[in-house]
């Protein structure tokens, strides 16, 4: 396997060291006191598949046709920033993100490459890590009686807790677009009421009882936690609430967009405010992996779809107020290979790719990292998986140098390293 | 891909060149061992690997050692099945073995159990070596094996711990209590009920563990973490929040309990003593203790009306760690 050492090129430790102590210092406990205050909650918009940088946030109009593909670069409400055609909503909106053009992965293939984005550790055979709405459930806990972790539409590989247990696994909240949503088996069935309910619980806790001294097998407990929790979930009035899409007004649901990730992202909202900690929403599992056709599929769904979303979400949060409060992050495992290929696609690039990030305290209308003239490799401030966890648990309020115990005992801290990104909060 | 074999099979080079080989250990990029496959739809055309930095040419030797010429037309997956099933084969045997012992047992001698490896030994490499043999020498017989696990005194012996063996996880001192599977627990909630499932475009009484394919729709399996059968060993069912909440507010056991051809319905107008008694063996498969009647018959006075309270009383069954598990 061939890998391509960024760091050693130009000197990032020494950028980094510069950054703590100079103009673009910010360290990581006052970091943490800034996200202990404020009690910030992530919205993950997840391209799943690896959507082409040079065709979203990083475009080369001035590279050969084969590389820079048919896309036009548009200007933004940002003097200066450029991004891709088919995104005018979020043109509208750049002064309220920051576009990182400087990510690359170690892992080139998806399963690995969500995995190590995730989780921040490179996929082991013999441990699996916890991703990091698992680890937000575990050490900020539940608010309101509302799960830590939803993840929309469903969970997918990688979206799990890993060594830490099924208990912080995300809660799944369906899909929002379908007429009538509502989360399934919220509510009572029809002739079952509460006074019922508490004689069932009754029986069952002594039934349980005598089980229970004949072996303590350890997912019991995660399994009467997760009981306690359906009846505080399906009596809180919160949830109720923040799951209800139906109640927003019907303007604002066709501005996010009549799709699964537009309404999606609606509900993240609502489920932010009632007081969700971690939501993570996607189209699906790999949508953006487009090694065929890539310029029809992108323009003519997962951009569209996208652009309302993220672009509708940033105002919205905006206009609530809850932007400063809310890490709002878009991104895939990694990027595409510049060189368009015979079947008109792209195929996997992990040496540099795109992200975009706004809220809590990041500011807007910024581009940092840069790629060469092709959108090959990383010239400028290279990110990895690690470095950006890091960062993205310092915001959470969340130190990610702290260690767990794995199962069997071995110490394991929450990211395998990494540092602050330089000047991303600054 | 690898996951789908026996043994785990590690990727060495970017794009998988698919190292399937265990007497040429990898020793770095320069030596890339001679005996590959590749296992990609493209690769099955592609005959020849040459060596990004060397230069150096390798044709495919599959793992007799039988080198392919490029230009041979034979099919590659062909000489990997021949591979398998082969008595010289080290590992499929003890592979198969390990894979059934840990369906009855909960755990395999071999934990992760594709995970066969010098650095990972069996807990048991006597009785794994053995039950490889057996399975051999019966013709590669699954039935044998089975019947030879199961009847094994170990399979027979009971979840309850003893203070001796309390904190045993791996030598099979008792039977380990683990939760029943997505479609364990859905057939035997339908069972227990009387009410079969009923899925779209099957036969009636088709059972779950009995469904041809993963994309049959049922939300109870797929919330309870039915495997899509990509992968052997993904079954992970973790309890989740949405389980609790499919118990609790979901439709599948209130349905079959409140069923009008169910088994409770059938049991109407009988002394709730009696009725108690069959809801016990129907779910638990054993007679209720003085004490347990008594708490099921205080809880369907509680009730508005005896038959929700035996309603109740069967649903907390269904729900009980007795029942949900397997021990």
């Amino acid at each position: 396997m061939k890998v391509t050492n960024h760091t050693s090129l130009f000197g990032r430790r020494d950028f980094i060291r510069i950054g703590s102590l100079g103009a673009l210092g910010i360290n990581l406990a006052a970091v943490l006191r800034a996200g202990g205050k404020k009690d910030v909650s992530c919205i993950v918009l997840w391209q799943s598949g690896g959507p082409a940088h040079q065709d979203t946030w990083d475009l080369k109009p001035d590279a050969p046709i084969e590389y820079r593909g048919e896309f036009k670069p548009i200007s933004t409400n940002v003097p200066g920033i450029q991004i891709c055609e088919h995104l005018p909503y979020t043109a509208k909106q750049a002064d309220k993100f920051t576009i990182l053009r400087s990510m690359h992965s170690r892992e080139n293939n998806h399963e690995r490459a969500i995995n190590y984005l995730l989780t921040g550790y490179l996929p082991l055979s013999t441990l699996e890590f916890p991703s990091m709405g698992s680890v937000i459930s575990k050490e900020l806990g539940p608010k309101n009686g509302l799960p830590p972790y939803v993840s929309i539409p469903n969970t997918f590989p990688s979206y799990g807790a890993g060594y830490l247990g099924g208990e912080y696994n995300p809660f799944i909240a369906g899909d929002p677009n379908v007429a009538g949503y509502k989360v399934r088996d919220l509510t009572l069935p029809a002739d079952v009421d509460w006074a019922r309910v508490g004689n069932r619980r009754w029986l069952l806790e002594k039934m349980d009882a005598k089980y229970r001294a004949l072996d303590a097998n350890a997912d019991f407990d995660a399994l009467d936690s997760f009981q306690q929790r359906a009846y505080d979930l399906m009596r809180s009035p919160a949830a109720k609430k923040a799951f209800d899409v139906d109640a927003e007004p019907q303007a604002l649901r066709e501005k996010y967009g009549r799709t699964p990730v537009g309404q999606g992202a609606l509900l993240a909202r609502r489920l932010v405010e009632g007081g969700v900690r971690f939501v993570t929403v996607a189209k699906g599992w790999l949508n953006y992996d487009t090694h065929g056709d890539n310029f029809n599929t992108m323009k003519k769904v997962l951009l569209p779809e996208f652009d309302r979303a993220f672009a509708t979400l940033l105002e919205d949060l905006h206009q609530r107020g809850m932007l400063d409060s809310t890490l709002v992050i878009a991104m895939g495992e990694f990027g595409r290979t510049p060189k368009v290929n015979n079947d008109a696609g792209r195929d996997h690039h992990n040496k540099a790719w795109s992200i975009a990030l706004a809220g809590a305290g990041i500011p807007g209308g910024r581009v940092l990292g840069a790629t060469d003239k092709t959108a090959t490799e990383v010239t400028d401030l290279p990110v990895q998986p690690e470095d950006l966890l890091h960062t993205i648990y310092a915001i959470l309020g969340v130190d990610s140098t702290r260690e767990y115990q794995t199962p069997i005992g071995r110490p394991s801290k929450i990211v395998n390293g990494g540092t602050l990104i330089p000047g991303l909060l600054a | 891909m690898s996951r789908r074999f026996s043994v785990r099979l590690q990727c060495t080079e970017e794009n998988c060149v698919q190292i399937f080989c265990y007497d040429l250990p990898p020793k770095g990029l320069s030596t890339v061992p001679r005996a590959f496959l590749k296992f990609s739809s493209r690769a099955f055309v592609k005959r020849q690997f040459q060596h990004p930095d060397s230069k150096q040419v390798f044709l495919a030797k599959p793992l007799d050692g039988r080198e392919i010429a490029p230009d041979d037309t034979v099919d590659r997956r062909e000489l990997l099945a021949d591979w398998l099933t082969s008595p010289k084969n080290p590992f499929f045997a003890k592979a198969i073995a390990n894979r059934m012992w840990r369906n009855f047992m909960g755990r395999g001698m071999v934990e992760p159990v594709d995970d066969f490896r010098l650095t990972n030994p069996a807990t048991n490499e006597p009785l794994l070596e053995a039950l490889a043999k057996d399975f051999i020498a019966h013709g590669y017989d699954l039935h044998h094996l089975i019947r030879t696990i199961a009847a094994s005194r170990t399979y027979q012996l009971s979840g309850a711990p003893t203070k001796y063996n309390r904190s045993d996880k791996m030598a099979y001192s008792r039977h380990y209590t683990r939760r029943l599977t997505a479609e364990q627990l859905l057939d035997s909630i339908a069972q227990a009920t009387g009410v079969e499932e009923k899925f779209t475009s099957l036969y009636p009484g088709t059972r779950a563990a009995q469904l041809p394919e993963p994309e049959i729709e049922s939300y109870f399996l797929e919330v309870f973490d039915r495997p899509s059968r990509q992968l052997v060993c993904e079954r992970k069912q973790p309890p989740t929040l949405n389980q609790a909440l499919h118990l609790i507010g979901g439709d599948t056991i209130q349905k079959k309990v409140t069923d009008k051809r169910g088994a409770l319905a059938k049991m109407s107008g009988r002394p709730v003593d009696e009725v108690i008694e069959e809801l016990y063996l129907r779910t638990v498969s054993r007679y209720p203790d003085a004490e347990e009647r008594q708490i099921a018959k205080a809880a369907v006075a509680k009730a508005a009306e005896p038959k929700r309270g035996l309603e109740d009383v069967f649903w907390a069954l269904l729900n009980s760690k007795e029942f949900l598990y397997n021990h």
